[in-house]
C-alpha cells in the first residue's frame, strides 16, 4: 500500500507536467484537443492524490507500522476515530492534506463552463497546476508520508494526546479547505493579469470561491479556538501564538478582499488594489502553511525542523516576484474608473473598512515575523507578547464593528447627512442608553463599555434595517411579516446573508469583551472536605481518585458545585497519563452557560492528593463566541446558496432580464 | 469636480487610521517586546538589565527546586551547560514534569536580588510534538 502510495505521488508529477505542457501549448495554438487534454490529465492528477490519500488512510487504519510516519503518530490501541485523523497529525499528512484538496479545486477550475471565464480558465489552470507541481515535489522528496522504517515498530508512539479530541478532526481540515482554496481566486486573478483583462469577470468568477473559501478557514480558526479552550486547559482561547496568527492573517485580507471587490463591481474602482489582496492573501495562505507545517518558529502546534522551510519560503518569493511583476506590466489597465466622490459614502466606509483590516494584518504579521527578522539581522531574539497584538487589535476592532453597523447603511457616491439622521438615530440613542444603564449597573470599564455599546449599536442598525425591508415589502405586497420577511431576505442572499455574519461578529464581540475584560481567576490548594469560592460559585474538594482509561490512566476529582447555595452538580477534571506520552494532558471540567463558564483546571497535587491545587477561572459570556460560529455559518452558507431560478438562467441563457430571474419561487 | 474639500477630508480619515496604527504599534512594541537572553549574558549584564522584559531558557536544577502549594509559589534554579544558575521564582502552579534536566523557558524580569521572577512558566517535552520514542512511562 506505502508503495501504492508513493507511486502515485511521483506519477502525479509527470501527471502535472504533462497537464502543464498541454495547458501552455493548448493556449499558444488555441488548440482545443490539447486543452482538453490538459483537462483530462488534471483529473487524472485528482485521482491520482485521491489513491494516495486513500492509501494513508489504510495505512493508519491497518496500523501498518513499518511505514514512520504512521508509526510516529498512531498505535494499535487507538481509537478508530483517532486513527482516521492521525493522518494529518504531522507535516507529511497535513501536506498531503494539502494536495489532495488544492487537486480538486484544480479540476474544479479546469472544469469552470461559465461562458465569461472561457478565456481564463486555461490560464488559471496553469497556475493551479504550478503549485500543484510544488507541493508535489515536496511530498515526493522531501515530505514523504509513505517513507518506510526498518525494522518495522512493534507498536506506534501514539497520537499526541493533545491532539486527541473531535475538535482535531475537524479543525485542520477546515483551515486547510481555508488555505488551499484562496489558490483559486489568485489563480483566476493571475489569468486576468495575463489577459490584460480589467473588468470585474474574475472577481465574479470566484465570488462563490472565496466565500466558500472564507467560511471554511472561519470555521477552522473558531474551531482551533475552541479546541484551545476545551483542550489545552491554561483558560484561555487565543494566546496570539504565531500559528494562530498564521491562519489570522489571510483570513484579514480576505475578510477586506471580498469586501472591496464589491466596490470594484459596483463602481469600477480599487482594481489596482483588489489585485494585491488576493495575492496578498494567497500568498499568506502559503506563509501559514509554511509557519504551521515547517518549524520555522518554535510554536504549540508546529512540528518539527525540517529543510522544507526554505523551499517554502523560495516559494513565497517565486509568487510574490512574478505576481507583482505582472501587476506592474498591467499597471495602466489597473486605474479606477471612478473618484472617490464623499468621504461620506458606501465606497469610503468599505476603503476604511480595508485599511481597518489590512491594518491588523499589517500589525499582526510584523509581531509575528518580527522575532524572525530581529535574529537574523541584529543577532538578537525579541519576541512580542499578546498586550501588543491586543493593543492594535481591540481599538481597530471597535472601529471595524462600528464600520459595520455604518456601512450598509450609507448610500453609494454620496450620503448626506439628513440620511445619516434617520438610519442612525435610534441605533445612537439605543446604545447610549445602553452604556449609561451599563454603566450604573457597575460595569466600569471604560473599553469593555465602549466595545458593548458598539455591539448594541451595530446589532439595532441591522435589526432596524431588516425590520425597515419588511415593512417597505409588507406596503407592496401586503404579505404577512414573516412570509414578507422570508421573501426580501432569500431574494437579496447575499445581503442579507451579510448581516447575519455581521451579526454574527457582534455576537463573537461580546464574547471577545467578557472574556478580555471580566475574566477572574482563583489558584488554591486544598485538602479534602475544604472548599474553594469563585463569584457565587462554591467547589469542595472530595479527595484525588485514581481510574484506568482504556490505555490511559486517569487522576481526577469530584468536586461538589454550588452556585448561590443551590446545588449544580459534580464537576470531574482529570490529569491523563499516556503510555507513549511522557507528559499527562489535562483534562478540564467545563460547567458553562450563555453568562458564563465555570472552568476547572485540577493543576497538581503533593503527594497522595493532600493538598490538591486547583485553578478555576470564571469565564463570562464565552460561551457568545461559540454561538457566533453557527451565526457566521447559517449566515455564510445563506449568503452562498444560489438564487435558485438565477443560476439556472445563467447556466442556459445568457443575460436573462432581471425581473424574470427574481420570479419562480 | 467633487471639490476639494471632500477629498482632503477622506485623506484625513486615511491618515489618522494609518497614525493610529503606527502610533499604537511603536508604543505597543516598546511595551510588551522582551528580549531572549543566555543565562550567561544575564549575570555578565547584571545591573543593565535589571527590570527590563526577558526570556530566558536553562535546564531545571532539580535539587533546587521548592514547591509551596499552600502559597502557590515555584522556586527553582536554572542552569546552562557550563553550569552557570540562576535563581527564578514563580507564583504560580508547577508544570508536569518539572523535573531535573528539563528544558524550562520562561518569560519575566530580573529583580536587583539577582533573582528572576517569571511570570511565565513553560517546560520543553522533547516529546510533545513530532513525537520521539521514549521509555514507557506509566500512571501517576
Amino acid at each position: 500500500m506505502a508503495d501504492i502510495g508513493y507511486i502515485s505521488l511521483v506519477l502525479g508529477i509527470f501527471v502535472a507536467l504533462y497537464a502543464l505542457a498541454a495547458a501552455i501549448l493548448g493556449i499558444r495554438n488555441r488548440d482545443n484537443r490539447l486543452l482538453g487534454s490538459a483537462r483530462g490529465a488534471v483529473v487524472a492528477l485528482a485521482f491520482l492524490t485521491t489513491v494516495a490519500s486513500v492509501a494513508l488512510f489504510y495505512l493508519f487504519w491497518v496500523s501498518d507500522f513499518s511505514v514512520r510516519y504512521v508509526a510516529e503518530n498512531s498505535s494499535r490501541g487507538l481509537p478508530a476515530l483517532y486513527k482516521i485523523s492521525a493522518f494529518w497529525a504531522g507535516q507529511p499528512g497535513s501536506l498531503l492534506l494539502w494536495e489532495w484538496f488544492l487537486a480538486f479545486f484544480t479540476a474544479g477550475v479546469a472544469f469552470t463552463s461559465r461562458r465569461e471565464a472561457k478565456d481564463m480558465v486555461p490560464y488559471a489552470t496553469v497556475v493551479m497546476l504550478m503549485v500543484n507541481l510544488f507541493f508535489l515535489v515536496i511530498l515526493s522528496f522531501f515530505s514523504n508520508p509513505f517513507a518506510r522504517l526498518f525494522p518495522a515498530a512493534y507498536d506506534g508512539n501514539g497520537l499526541n494526546p493533545l491532539l486527541q479530541n473531535p475538535g482535531m478532526i475537524i479543525h485542520p481540515i477546515t483551515l486547510y479547505v481555508g488555505y488551499v482554496g484562496f489558490t483559486v481566486p489568485y489563480a483566476f486573478a493571475i489569468a486576468a493579469l495575463i489577459l490584460n483583462r480589467s473588468d470585474d469577470a474574475w472577481i465574479k468568477l470566484t465570488r462563490r470561491w472565496t466565500l466558500f473559501t472564507w467560511l471554511f478557514l472561519s470555521i477552522g480558526i473558531i474551531y482551533g479556538a475552541q479546541w484551545a479552550y476545551v483542550e489545552l486547559g491554561w483558560g484561555g482561547y487565543w494566546a496570539w501564538d504565531p500559528v494562530e496568527n498564521a491562519s489570522l492573517l489571510p483570513w484579514l485580507t480576505g475578510t477586506a478582499f471580498f469586501h472591496s471587490v464589491m466596490i470594484q463591481e459596483k463602481r469600477g474602482m480599487l482594481k489596482l488594489w483588489n489585485i494585491n489582496l488576493i495575492i496578498a492573501t494567497f500568498a499568506l495562505s502559503i506563509f501559514g502553511t509554511l509557519l504551521t507545517r515547517s518549524g520555522v518558529l518554535a510554536s504549540v502546534h508546529a512540528f518539527g525542523d525540517s529543510r522544507i522551510g526554505s523551499l517554502f519560503i523560495g516559494f513565497l518569493a517565486v509568487i510574490i516576484v512574478v505576481s507583482l511583476a505582472l501587476v506592474y506590466r498591467r499597471l495602466d489597465t489597473l486605474r479606477s474608473e471612478n473618484k472617490f466622490q464623499s468621504y461620506l459614502s458606501r465606497e469610503s466606509s468599505f476603503l476604511f473598512n480595508n485599511l481597518l483590516l489590512v491594518g491588523i494584518a499589517f500589525a499582526v504579521f510584523w509581531g509575528t515575523v518580527f522575532p524572525l527578522i530581529s535574529e537574523a539581522v541584529r543577532g538578537v531574539k525579541v519576541t512580542v507578547g499578546p498586550p501588543f497584538f491586543n493593543q492594535i487589535t481591540i481599538p481597530f476592532g471597535i472601529a471595524l464593528m462600528l464600520l459595520i453597523g455604518v456601512c450598509p447603511l450609507i448610500a453609494w457616491r454620496k450620503s448626506s447627512v439628513d440620511n445619516l439622521r434617520v438610519n442612525f438615530l435610534y441605533p445612537f440613542v439605543t446604545s447610549v442608553v445602553f452604556m449609561v444603564a451599563a454603566y450604573l449597573l457597575g460595569i466600569k470599564h471604560i473599553l469593555s463599555l465602549v466595545a458593548f455599546a458598539t455591539v448594541v449599536f451595530v446589532a439595532t442598525t441591522i435589526l432596524l434595517e431588516v425590520f425597515r425591508g419588511v415593512r417597505v415589502r409588507r406596503k407592496m405586497t401586503g404579505e404577512n411579516p414573516l412570509v414578507a420577511l422570508v421573501r426580501l431576505t432569500t431574494r437579496n442572499r447575499r445581503r442579507y446573508g451579510g448581516y447575519l455574519v455581521h451579526l454574527a461578529m457582534v455576537i463573537m464581540v461580546i464574547g471577545f469583551t467578557g472574556m478580555g475584560a471580566f475574566q477572574q481567576e482563583v489558584t488554591r490548594s486544598v485538602k479534602p472536605g475544604e472548599t474553594i469560592t469563585i463569584g457565587s460559585y462554591t467547589l469542595t474538594y472530595p479527595g484525588l481518585y485514581e481510574q484506568p482509561q482504556g490505555e490511559n490512566t486517569a487522576v481526577y476529582t469530584d468536586l461538589a458545585v454550588t452556585k448561590d447555595g443551590k446545588p449544580l452538580g459534580i464537576l470531574r477534571p482529570e490529569k491523563v497519563y499516556h503510555p507513549n506520552h511522557e507528559e499527562p494532558s489535562t483534562e478540564v471540567a467545563i460547567k458553562g452557560g450563555l453568562k458564563e463558564d465555570l472552568f476547572v483546571i485540577l493543576a497538581a497535587w503533593d503527594k497522595g492528593g493532600i493538598p490538591a491545587t486547583f485553578k478555576i477561572l470564571l469565564n463570562p459570556l464565552v460561551a457568545w463566541i461559540w454561538l457566533g460560529e453557527y451565526v457566521l455559518i447559517i449566515g455564510t452558507l445563506f449568503a452562498f446558496w444560489p438564487e435558485r431560478s438565477r443560476v439556472r438562467q445563467m447556466q442556459y441563457k445568457p443575460a436573462p432580464a432581471p425581473e424574470f430571474a427574481q420570479g419562480g419561487r | 469636480m467633487a471639490g476639494s474639500n471632500q477629498k482632503i477630508k477622506l485623506a484625513a480619515g486615511i491618515l489618522i487610521i494609518l497614525g493610529g496604527l503606527a502610533y499604537l504599534m511603536v508604543t505597543g512594541f516598546s511595551s510588551s517586546s522582551s528580549y531572549f537572553v543566555t543565562i550567561a549574558q544575564m549575570r555578565e549584564k547584571g545591573d543593565t538589565i535589571v527590570g527590563k522584559s526577558l526570556k530566558v531558557s536553562g535546564k531545571i536544577v532539580g535539587q533546587s527546586v521548592k514547591w509551596d502549594s499552600q502559597k502557590i509559589r515555584l522556586n527553582f534554579e536554572i542552569r546552562d551547560d557550563k553550569g552557570q544558575t540562576i535563581p527564578v521564582v514563580y507564583n504560580g502552579i508547577k508544570p508536569d514534569n518539572f523535573e531535573d534536566g528539563k528544558e524550562a523557558l520562561m518569560d519575566g524580569r530580573l529583580g536587583p536580588d539577582g533573582v528572576f521572577t517569571a511570570q511565565s512558566l513553560l517546560v520543553k517535552c522533547p516529546s510533545k510534538y513530532e513525537a520521539e520514542k521514549k521509555d514507557k512511562n506509566g500512571g501517576a
